[in-house]
């Protein structure tokens, strides 16, 4: 029942870099790489300079990773990273309103889901303040220029020199090189609106530059008897990018983007004076800028460092709560082979974040003010043990000011059976450390009217421990033939420390009146097992017909450690909120050269505790290019119903999706 | 902590700027073994017509004419399949008796004497790659473009029809150039 419950979720974080690393979620595995394997556009992305790297298929990485092409997003229809994020096997993804979703991978989904780690451009973008993101605001690319969508299912601790308990989304934008020329997109539909600009160009002798802006109404969606919900949302949001190639072996690239938007909303909030908990429509101000460096340096064909630095600054002012939150961060990473055998890769982090948190009666911090810093390194050994036998070895260090000192270590093994099956197993330990929110927040809940009033409210606790989470997982890959792929991965989670709420009762003199408070405070006080399986099939059984289907399947058992306890039931806290079931099937076809027809079905199962029932959603999209540089499409999206819930949230009052059309030109020149 | 974090960070640096590994130059090998790749690939979306083929097991030839830039790395071709046809790699330095070759690269140290070559192999059934500069404009079928650490492709459609090759859509979509 609570604000920021399972906002009790997620780390502030750390280091990361799949992306900054070049090592990307294709790419990181073993071994010379054979790239006879690649299809001709992959081959295309690769530079003549990283070919004998690691540049690596899916299919010889040691974890359940999955990527999204800049294909699948085109011809998906998808507006906005969350939209795009539905068609990966295994990731929930539950919109609330305009602007909020649930997002989640293996379980613990919510508004405020934190053990997910999401990065932009090596640039993490969930808040410190819960550890998990607001998905709308952070949306901060032109979907035309983002290359890839790499999700990496499970612990992503140290083999991406990362920190995520339950997964890994890395969102790449293209070189400016790729992206050189005028771009212009206009939207237009019955609940969005919206146009987009870019420009590329040279930039001095060795350099490319873009430049980008763009804005959007998303209009309101439904509430449950299908008139309009108070969550519209405009927003106008610009950046840019420079890439330098300097003497064949720097890379520098230097990039920024802002934001300023308004999204409504209808939540609850607290009174001690009747009504007791009124709902409230609030007109919500965000705005936030980042700026970024990167310096790559190739060392040698298998070898090169990463200097990394960026600052982000980010306001949200809504009813219950004024927020910013500045982040400085550093990383810096070295890979270099050893002894023919061994590819070892290190680095070191240091973040520094501090925020301004300006509460109301429903929310507040103590302190409102506070600087926290976090110090890791990392090491990580890909050892080849046989031709067809790899053994990763790694680690994570890292000190935080929440929860001190934490190791995350992982042992992951892949072996290439025949050149078209490979097999892998990982066993992880990862943690999650306690947020900002976790600590120091209160959140009343709702005040009950009598003699004294009683107020619920929530409470931190500055002595957390981490949520620790020990992971085995075990995977299967398989390419019979050239058009038809397999992935399977059965992973078992153990989950420890958990956070939860223990129940005590006290009395307050202010705010007048004088009031009971039944108080709730975060603990270490829960434990859970998940299980679950994930599997994608592609299957192209034409030259000009794709096919992709995924289902995943999870189990969450919870409980609490000590049952004499006053605790709320880890099944209530955290089971029912996940779909047992999720089928994905998406077909992409060329009916001719310039015209695509796209269709993309969706079956989530209920969330028993949300009262959410199971539901299917269709997406269909037509293209059409009369020419290469300009491009027509017509999308329909949830059209089997007029409008559905897809989740609830405790705070939010959240809205039902409808049925929606648009229709988009892009011009290139 | 601030300090210690500092100081650990620094040190990392230093160790990485100063105590480096040693340079090594981008080599010509890891650019071969990418071009090798797009052979392959290339030979996958090309249909021949029925005579080039004595039955359905007969081997695909990718030819080498004249010099070798691929060094070993056209070995990783060899055993692998295109549609029922197994792959096989001939280096003929000679750049002589082609004829039965299905795909035949030529290297950029032939530039004297591409246009020759091609004369030869006109109207032939055979799938003409090369990296010499303009090579598709100049009468061959795939040239194979150096862009920004990449590489790209144009493709001659009038000369690979004229030698009844079909050249799949998936692939002239990715060309650069079609002509």
């Amino acid at each position: 029942m609570a604000k920021y419950q399972s906002a009790m979720n997620k780390l502030p974080q750390e280091l990361i870099l799949l992306a900054c690393m070049g090592i990307t979620a294709v790419q990181v595995g073993a071994a010379t790489p054979d790239l006879t394997r690649l299809s001709i556009e992959e081959l295309m992305n690769v530079e003549i300079f990283s070919a004998s790297k690691k540049t690596q298929k899916l299919f010889d990485t040691p974890a359940a990773a999955f990527v999204i092409s800049r294909e699948d997003i085109r011809r998906s229809g998808a507006t906005s990273i969350p939209e795009a994020l539905r068609m990966v096997p295994g990731v929930e993804v539950a919109q609330i309103s305009a602007s909020e979703w649930a997002i989640s991978i293996r379980g613990f989904n919510g508004r405020f889901a934190s053990k997910l780690l999401v990065l932009i451009d090596g640039r993490s973008v969930y808040t410190p303040l819960f550890s998990g993101v607001y998905w709308g605001p952070q949306d901060t690319v032109l979907l035309e220029d983002v290359e890839s969508i790499e999700v990496v299912r499970g612990p992503g601790g140290t083999l991406w020199g990362a920190n995520a308990v339950n997964g890994v989304i890395n969102i790449r934008t293209r070189r400016t090189r790729d992206t050189q020329g005028a771009l212009a997109t206009v939207l237009g539909g019955d609940q969005e609106s919206g146009a987009a600009f870019r420009y590329g160009d040279q930039l001095g002798e060795n350099g490319h530059y873009r430049v980008y802006a763009k804005g959007f109404r998303r209009d309101a969606l439904r509430d449950a008897e299908g008139d309009p919900a108070h969550d519209a949302w405009d927003q106008v949001q610009g950046g840019f990018r420079a890439d330098w190639t300097l003497s064949g072996r720097d890379e520098l690239t230097l990039q920024g983007d802002f934001y300023d938007g308004q999204p409504d909303q209808t939540l609850t909030i607290a009174s001690l004076t009747p009504p007791s908990a009124p709902i409230v429509e609030d007109s919500v101000d965000l705005r936030g800028s980042n700026l970024l460096f990167r310096w790559k340096r190739q060392l040698g064909a298998d070898s090169e460092w990463i200097l990394q630095t960026y600052y982000d600054s980010n306001e949200r002012h809504e009813i219950e709560l004024d927020q910013r939150i500045d982040t400085f961060d550093i990383e810096f990473q070295h890979r270099f082979p050893w002894g023919g055998r061994q590819d070892i890769t290190w680095g070191l982090g240091y973040r520094s974040v501090r925020d301004d948190l300006d509460g109301s009666f429903t929310v507040s911090f103590d302190p409102t003010n506070r600087r926290t810093e976090l110090l890791s390194a990392f090491v990580q050994d890909e050892i080849r043990l046989l031709d067809d036998l790899w053994l990763t070895l790694g680690s994570k260090f890292e000190h935080n000011d929440y929860s001190g000192f934490e190791i995350q270590p992982t042992a992951r093994l892949l072996w290439r059976a025949d050149p078209h099956q490979s097999v892998w197993g990982a066993v992880s330990r990862a943690v999650r450390t306690p947020s900002r929110s976790d600590s120091d927040i209160r959140i009343n809940v709702a005040g009950i009217p009598g003699t004294p009033p009683t107020l619920l409210s929530i409470f931190g606790n500055n002595d957390l421990a981490s949520e620790e989470l020990i992971s085995f997982e075990l995977g299967y890959r398989s390419e019979p033939r050239r058009d038809l792929s397999l992935d399977v991965t059965a992973f078992y989670n153990r989950y420890d420390q958990l956070i939860n709420v223990e129940g005590s009762a006290s009395f307050e003199l202010t705010p007048p009146p004088p009031h009971v408070v039944l108080a709730r405070t975060f603990g270490n006080l829960s434990e859970a097992d998940t299980y679950g399986l994930e599997v994608a099939l592609a299957w192209q059984p034409l030259d000009h017909w794709r096919l992709n289907a995924g289902y995943a399947w999870i189990n969450i058992d919870a409980r609490n450690d000590d049952p004499t306890r006053n605790v709320v039931r880890a099944a209530v806290q955290y089971e029912g909120k996940d779909p047992t079931h999720q089928f994905v099937l998406r077909s992409q076809w060329d009916l001719t050269r310039n015209l695509d027809l796209d269709l993309a079905l969706y079956h989530v199962d209920d969330l028993p505790a949300l009262n959410v029932p199971n539901y299917t959603r269709l997406d269909l999209r037509l293209g059409w290019r009369p020419r290469k540089d300009l491009e027509f499409s017509l999308v329909g999206q949830n059209l089997l119903d007029d409008h559905h819930r897809e989740f609830t949230s405790f705070d939010l009052v959240g809205s039902e999706i409808p049925r929606s059309v648009y229709g988009k030109v892009v011009w290139r020149w | 902590m601030t300090t210690g974090a500092q100081i650990l960070l620094l040190v990392g640096l230093f160790v990485a700027l100063l105590g480096g590994v040693p340079s090594v130059q981008a080599n010509n090998e890891s650019e071969y073994r990418l071009k090798a790749a797009f052979l392959y690939n290339f030979a996958k979306f090309v249909e021949w017509p029925p005579e080039a083929f004595a039955n359905e097991e007969a081997p695909l030839l990718i030819c080498i004419a004249g010099a070798n830039p691929f060094g070993d790395a056209l070995d990783t071709l060899s055993g692998k399949t295109v549609a029922s046809h197994p792959v096989e790699v001939r280096h003929i330095p000679t750049a002589t008796g082609l004829e039965p070759c299905h795909v035949v690269f030529i290297g950029r140290a032939e530039q004297g004497r591409f246009q020759a070559l091609l004369a030869k192999l006109n109207h032939l059934p055979i799938l003409t790659v090369s990296d010499i500069d303009d090579f598709a404009r100049a009468g061959g079928m795939i040239g194979l473009v150096e862009a920004e650490q990449r590489i790209r492709f144009a493709v001659n459609l009038t000369v690979a029809r004229q030698a009844d090759l079909k050249l799949s859509s998936q692939l002239l979509k990715l060309a650069i150039t079609v002509q």
